[in-house]
């Protein structure tokens, strides 16, 4: 009989200390996510401070946005007669752009990749001025260029066209 | 222990036994009503021994060497009365109180060695003949030794021989009431099934008292979570309404670099003689313009100075098609 009970006591130990050791498995994977969480809202929380000081402005469709790069390159052409024609990055033919959109580092807004191409220019064409119609481009629309590439035959300018 | 009981069938005894020798017992016996007068005077839990006065007297004779191999008669005088032993190993007589206060004490000696040889005759060594009168009582022992048979006696100078063996309370032999034994064996098992007890509930209790502790610190932990998780949601919505009114903000910033202002600074200053064949602005976290100069129509190739923005550019000697080119790279 004592036997018995020392044998069940044993067990019902052994079972309490296992279900023990879960708990504190599942302890230290909580503390864990804590950890991760904790980090990431202090860098949401610097964020939060960086952006609260930008100035604040009514977000623009991208299809808006996609539409105003389209003029702004041909008031840019028509101005300084550099011809641009603007492709998107991945593919050539696309019915429904939309279905080109990303996601980018800002949340809920989206992201086109596209590349100007300008290919007609001569020795005697201004790529200074080239390059700063480009920039003018970017400071009048929600387009960023992230590589500015000139060959012999064509100067590519690939970015992202941002809106929501 | 049967003969004992046929013995002294008539009287209620407290019968102990001791293993001798081989297949030999000595069983000692006491009437059980002096055992109950002690327990009355001493309770049974303040009794740390209680041992017969010739296993003490034993015990002390065991102590002193010189008698090893002998069969001692021993008178121990306790003034008002005076008690023989004899005694051979670990063999003993019953104990005699001696009458007419000594007087006639060797008679008394005799009857008791012929009786304890006789008794004993089967059991005793051949080689162990030898006897000592012990006493201790000085005037008694010189008195002993003065008889006609010159009967070896010896003094020891010790009051109460008994007590001193009673310190050595190792022995078998130790009486006690059968209620008594009863009592105590209840007891023993009484502490035998707390222990069994106290141990299955301390091995529950550490078993219940982690897992408990480690369920409470999971709770704890989980409500820290849930709160954290909840400040997460928080910030996510706070700075997806950000993102939103601040991405085209954040866009003017990063579009501080004016290309064509930068191309027309490297080319004031890198030398006239070098025509730009190829560049690339290139955004990877900072921007990078990397661009090939050729020799231009005069074939000459002047020292490109590391002057303004050309201060840290790394500047290379390459081929390009079969044809020398320099090559700039400019972290901007």
């Amino acid at each position: 009989m004592k036997k018995i009970i020392i044998i069940l006591s044993f067990l019902a130990g052994t079972i309490f200390i296992n279900l023990g050791m879960s708990a504190k498995a599942h302890i230290n994977n909580i503390k864990d996510e804590i950890t991760q969480l904790n980090s990431e809202n202090l860098d949401m929380e610097q964020k939060e401070k960086t952006k609260e000081m930008l100035y604040k402005s009514e977000p623009v469709a991208l299809t808006t946005e996609y539409g105003l790069i389209m003029n702004q390159t041909l008031l840019l052409e028509s101005y300084s007669g550099t011809g641009m024609s603007i492709q998107l990055e991945d593919t050539k033919n696309e019915d429904d752009l939309s279905s080109q959109y990303v996601a980018t580092e800002y949340n809920q807004v989206k992201g086109l990749k596209i590349q100007i191409v300008i290919d007609k220019f001569s020795k005697e064409t201004d790529m200074g001025a080239v390059l700063d119609d480009i920039h003018l481009l970017e400071k009048n629309t929600d387009f960023l260029a992230s590589e500015i590439d000139k060959d012999n035959n064509n100067l590519i300018v690939k970015g992202e066209i941002y809106g929501i | 222990m049967r003969k004992f009981k046929e013995l002294y069938q008539h009287e209620v005894y407290v019968i102990q036994d001791e293993k001798i020798d081989t297949n030999l017992f000595q069983v000692i016996g006491i009437k059980e009503q002096k055992v109950r007068e002690v327990y009355s005077l001493i309770p049974a839990e303040r009794l740390n021994t209680f041992i017969p006065y010739g296993v003490a007297l034993r015990n002390y004779l065991t102590l002193n060497s010189k008698y090893h191999n002998k069969t001692i008669i021993f008178i121990d005088d306790w003034g008002n009365e005076k008690l023989l032993t004899v005694l051979n190993g670990l063999k003993f007589s019953r104990t005699r109180v001696i009458p007419n206060n000594g007087e006639d004490i060797l008679p008394e000696i005799k009857r008791s060695q012929i009786d304890f040889y006789k008794k004993n005759e089967e059991y005793l060594s051949k080689k162990n003949t030898e006897y000592v009168i012990v006493v201790n009582n000085q005037e008694l022992a010189k008195a002993i030794s003065k008889n006609e048979e010159k009967l070896p006696v010896e003094y020891v100078n010790i009051k109460y021989p008994a007590f001193e063996g009673l310190k050595e309370s190792n022995s078998q032999i130790k009486f006690r009431l059968p209620e008594e034994i009863v009592k105590n064996r209840k007891e023993i098992e009484l502490k035998n099934n707390l222990k069994t007890s106290v141990l299955s509930i301390t091995v529950v209790a550490i078993g219940l008292i982690y897992f408990l502790f480690n369920n409470i610190e999971t709770t704890l932990c989980s409500n820290q979570l849930e709160a954290i998780k909840q400040k997460n949601q928080v910030l996510k919505n706070i700075l997806n309404d950000l993102d939103k009114e601040t991405y085209r903000a954040d866009l003017k910033i990063r579009k501080s670099l004016n290309y064509g202002v930068v191309y027309l600074t490297v080319l004031n200053t890198i030398p006239s003689s070098y025509e730009v064949d190829s560049f690339k602005f290139l955004n990877t976290g900072h921007w990078n313009l990397e661009m090939n100069l050729d020799s231009g129509n005069d074939g000459t190739y002047d020292p490109i100075p590391k002057i303004g923005i050309l201060k840290n550019a790394d500047i290379k000697d390459i081929f390009v098609n079969g044809q020398p080119e320099k090559h700039l790279k400019i972290t901007l």
